[in-house]
């Protein structure tokens, strides 16, 4: 069951890198699949483009970063919530934004969690971590939509 | 109060009425004088014949008594008779006087010898009695009646008449005395009525009391010489009448009185006076009771006569007065009035009548009353007055107020306003007209009908004038209802514009036909200095005849070949200000007259003021036009400023953050990978990471600094003292072991945003504890006080590090510090945002504070609605 994986959507590069560290300490990274952009994270979870041919399970998590050139994590968000058979798939905000204004309108849309990245490595690495072994781990994903 | 004259007559009237009353008292005494006189009279006559009576009867016994005296004495003498046999013959006489009850002989010595009793023996001596002495020794002719004796024998008193007895040579031989029984008077004078207080006596003339009836116990032989009786009247008349008070028994009697028997005895009749005059007395008090009744009655019937008359003068007075009255009203009457009798000539004519009809009141007297009325109208007034005469009930006072028409002297007529009223006097029946002129009056009607009617326009320009909202409307507006009392040729409103330097055509009216055509723009310089300063200071000028002007200008000679003749020009000023002018144009000479002017005016006063008014309104709202787009203009470029902030922030949020967290993550990750490396390069990438840290943190707070600008405020009601208590439990976290003494006082409840006050108490309250750090033993002191109004001052002080008042100025500016990093660290935001947030809320915050000692924190905030009212129900609360 854990293969259908995380989808990590985050433009920067170090950001991804230092998240798969987090994730890779329990051996979570293998599972997941990095989109840089919305547009990639679309095509991923609507199967267009380069992930046209990716099997019809989705992702048990997607993490979203907020501020990514072209659509944004807010757009993608707005995407899956409308999409049938995406809308159930839970979505946690991982972003350097404090912003009472992207919090509100993130969970206007219907994320499942919000988390604030850290500035202290540490504190990033707790968070990453947690994460992936909560969403993973411990929570029991939706049923697939058939 | 009655006047003089009434006085005197009521005067008049008392002493009338006393004189009166005099008189018949007069009379009425004369009357009981004179019967009281006929009833003393009457009494006398009764005592006079009762007196001859008595004095017959005892005349009558003296007589018998003397007469068997002298027979007796001539008996002895002629033939002698001794002892017993004179004593028998005694006895014999003796019952020939029954008067007498004893019959003796005395001898010369006095000594009875012979009695017709049996007292020889007792050997009884007379020869003291007075009788007997006078008979010794001055003998009387004849019986000599002596004075009473108590008979010596039967002890009773008895009257002695005695007789001398003389020897044949004629010397004296003893007395014969005859003993008379004075009862046998008694008797008599008792049975003679003489009434209760009368009475009958019998007296000697010395005055010795002889017998009286009724009798009285021992009086007889008492001597009343001394009474008045014998003192006053019997020495002047031998006898008479007299009034007196009786010696004996003090009663008034009227009493007559003789003396007989040769002066020896004197006979006495009294009637009591009281009895005499008990009828005049009850005649005396009856007349009295009339004439009390009578004088009453006079008195009465006086007071009434004298008060009717004094009433009746009043009245006559009175009615002089209001007669006079009447007259100077009559006569001073701002009314005509008129009298006419039934044949309907006139009786009265008063001052203000003779004024009205120009005619005098001895001219018009016993004139018809048609001289007054206009011929047309005449015969119909007649029948009018005639049918009033008739119709009209009699009361003084009916008169119907009607218009009728006059006619003066001079033939001019005028319109009257009369009332009439109809008086019957006598059997005679007047009217009474009374007359107004009401020329003047109906005039000023007229006149006030022509001005409400101006009145009415102005009205309805004021009214336009509020209707229409541009300075054109009303102009246009007030032309229109001008027209409707000033209908001319042709008007403009012209707008003095002084930036133009020109009068601008407003509006303009004309009369249909006029080929009147104003031009839109006049240049001001076209008017004059001359007119132009006259506009200024608002006086109209109405020209009456251009054709007569000596020089015209352009633009009247314009008009003036399109047929404008007058014109009047009204400039409009306000407050000084010209601020336009009226034209008014016609094709009539002489249109102009004051009038016509006077309503040009009048409209043109209301005009300006309207105008003025929509002028400055027309001004302020192209100022607000003007104002509101600079401000639409400004909040463009703020929302415009703000967004861009907003983007900033956004972006200091979001990218500058995650290099710091790359330097930080990619450290970490490097001293992993060096592994345990030496000391220095452990240390650099501390640093690096402490620095990165920092950086976040101060991002951190300068956000929320800028937030804090923009955030909306949620107020609500919050409770000071539970926020506060959150926070320390918060607090306290980062304090761990360490010894801090709280101390809490009351906390109200306050009106604020929940999430910002608790940031700013996060801000002060951490602040304490961390600058107390360095106290052992640490003190925080948080409480609350009631400042003005809802205001609630909150104090938060600790005794920590303190800081120099020199700058306390600093203390809330962003990125300010007092410390070293080293010794407290911090990013110098946080007091900053406390005070923004504070300020938001509408309140103050101030520090005092003294290095090593502590800092105390004062700030404001408002109290809870709530609060507020339960504090004024209940002032004594906290």
């Amino acid at each position: 069951m854990k293969t259908k994986g995380i989808l990590l959507v985050d433009d920067s590069a170090n950001d991804v890198e230092l998240t798969l560290a987090a994730l890779g300490k329990h051996h979570l990274a293998n599972d997941v699949t990095v989109a840089r952009d919305g547009e990639e994270a679309l095509d991923y979870l609507f199967r267009r483009g380069r992930f046209a041919d990716r099997p019809a399970t989705n992702p048990v998590l997607v993490m979203l970063d907020l501020k990514m050139p072209k659509v944004d994590g807010l757009e993608v968000l707005r995407r899956v919530r409308a999409d049938e058979a995406l809308k159930l798939i839970p979505v946690v905000i991982l972003t350097s934004s404090r912003e009472e204004r992207d919090i509100i309108k993130s969970y206007t849309l219907g994320i499942n969690a919000y988390v604030v990245k850290p500035v202290e490595f540490e504190k990033f690495f707790d968070a990453v971590e947690e994460l992936g072994l909560f969403w993973m781990v411990i929570n029991e994903p939706p049923p697939a939509v058939s | 109060m009655p006047s003089q004259p009434s006085r005197r007559l009521r005067y008049a009237f008392a002493g009338a009425g006393a004189a009166l009353t005099a008189i018949i008292v007069a009379y009425m005494a004369l009357d009981l004088w004179k019967s009281h006189n006929d009833a003393i009279g009457e009494a006398a006559r009764n005592t006079r014949n009762l007196l001859r009576v008595v004095e017959s009867r005892v005349s009558g016994v003296v007589n018998i008594v003397d007469l068997t005296l002298t027979s007796i004495d001539r008996s002895l003498g002629q033939v002698p008779r001794r002892g017993a046999e004179i004593d028998e013959f005694l006895r014999r006489r003796l019952e020939l006087v029954p008067y007498a009850r004893l019959l003796f002989t005395t001898d010369a010595e006095g000594r009875i010898d012979h009695d017709s009793g049996n007292f020889t023996a007792m050997r009884l001596n007379v020869g003291q009695r007075d009788y007997f002495r006078v008979q010794r020794d001055a003998p009387v002719a004849g019986s000599y009646i002596g004075a009473p004796v108590l008979g010596m024998a039967t002890h009773t008193w008895l009257i002695p008449v005695s007789r001398r007895l003389e020897t044949a040579a004629g010397g004296f031989a003893g007395v014969l005395v005859a003993v008379v029984d004075p009862r046998h008077f008694q008797e008599f004078f008792s049975s003679i009525d003489v009434g209760g207080h009368g009475s009958v006596s019998l007296y000697l003339r010395d005055g010795t009391l002889l017998a009286r009836g009724p009798e009285i116990e021992n009086l007889i032989g008492r001597p009343i010489a001394d009474a008045p009786l014998f003192k006053g009247a019997l020495p002047l008349a031998e006898s008479g009448t007299s009034r007196a008070e009786s010696e004996i028994d003090r009663v008034r009697r009227i009493f007559s009185y003789s003396t007989f028997a040769g002066g020896r005895l004197v006979a006495l009749v009294g009637a009591g006076e009281s009895e005499v005059l008990s009828g005049w007395h009850r005649q005396a008090g009856t007349q009295f009771i009339v004439l009390l009744v009578f004088v009453g009655t006079v008195a009465w019937f006086t007071v009434l006569l004298a008060r009717q008359i004094v009433r009746q003068q009043v009245l006559t007075r009175q009615l002089l007065d209001s007669e006079a009255r009447l007259a100077g009203i009559v006569s001073s009457a701002m009314d005509g009035i008129v009298t006419v009798d039934d044949a309907q000539r006139i009786v009265e004519f008063n001052p203000s009548a003779e004024q009205m009809f120009g005619r005098a009141a001895a001219e018009v007297k016993g004139q018809a009353l048609d001289i007054l009325i206009p011929e047309r109208f005449r015969a119909v007034h007649r029948d009018h007055l005639r049918a009033f005469g008739t119709h009209g009930t009699t009361s003084r006072r009916m008169g119907a107020l009607s218009a009728i028409t006059g006619r003066r002297a001079n033939g001019e007529e005028f319109p009257i306003e009369a009332s009439i009223s109809k008086l019957e006097a006598r059997g005679r029946k007047f009217y009474t007209v009374i007359l107004r002129d009401i020329t003047e009056r109906q005039r000023a009607e007229d006149e006030l009908h022509r001005y409400l009617g101006q009145l009415k326009v102005l009205h309805d320009v004021d009214m336009a004038i509020l209707a229409a909202h541009s300075p054109g409307a009303i102009a246009s507006t007030s032309l229109q209802h001008l027209r409707r009392i000033l209908p001319y040729w042709g008007a403009t409103v012209r707008v003095i514009d002084d930036e133009a330097n020109a009068a601008i055509l407003l509006a303009y009216e004309r009369e249909p036909t006029a080929a009147f055509d104003p031009r839109p723009r006049r240049p001001l310089e076209e008017y004059g200095a001359a007119d132009l300063a006259e506009m200024k200071q608002g006086r109209e000028r109405a020209v009456q005849d251009i054709s007569a002007m000596p020089e015209r200008p352009v633009s009247i000679e314009r008009l003036y070949a399109r047929g404008m003749r007058s014109y009047a020009r009204v400039p409009l000023v306000v407050e000084g200000a010209l601020v336009g002018v009226l034209n008014i144009v016609s094709d009539e000479t002489g249109y102009f007259t004051a009038d016509r002017v006077e309503i040009a005016r009048a409209v043109a006063d209301h005009l300006a003021i309207a105008l003025q008014q929509a002028l400055l309104r027309e001004r302020v709202e192209r100022q607000s036009e003007e104002l509101e787009r600079r401000v639409a203009e400004r909040t463009a470029q703020l929302e415009e400023a703000n967004r861009e902030l907003e983007a900033f922030s956004y972006s200091v949020s979001h990218d500058l953050r995650a290099p710091l967290r790359h330097i930080d993550g990619f450290s970490k990750l490097l001293a992993a990978e060096v592994g345990n490396a030496n000391g220095t390069v452990a240390r650099y990438l501390d640093i690096i990471s402490r620095s990165a840290a920092r950086m976040g943190a101060l991002i951190d707070d300068l956000l929320a600094f800028s937030r804090m600008s923009r955030a909306q405020l949620h107020t609500a009601r919050v409770d000071l003292s539970q926020l506060v208590a959150e926070v320390r439990e918060e607090c306290l976290r980062d304090a761990q072991g360490r010894d801090i003494e709280w101390r809490f006082g009351a906390l109200p409840a306050v009106a604020a945003d929940a999430r910002l006050l608790r940031l700013a108490l996060v801000n002060l309250i951490a602040n304490a504890v961390k600058f107390t750090s360095r106290r052992k033993h640490a003190s925080i002191e948080i409480d609350a006080c009631a400042g003005e109004g809802d205001e609630v001052i909150v104090r938060i002080a600790d005794n920590g590090a303190g800081f120099d008042m020199r700058f306390a100025d600093k203390l809330f500016g962003v990125f300010q510090r007092l410390h070293r990093e080293d010794e407290f660290e911090g990013t110098g935001i946080g007091l900053a945002t406390v005070r923004r947030i504070l300020h938001r809320h509408g309140g103050r915050i101030w520090v005092e504070s003294e290095p090593d000692r502590g800092t105390t924190f004062y700030f404001t905030l408002r109290r809870a609605v709530e609060d507020i009212r339960e504090d004024q129900g209940n002032p004594a609360g906290r």
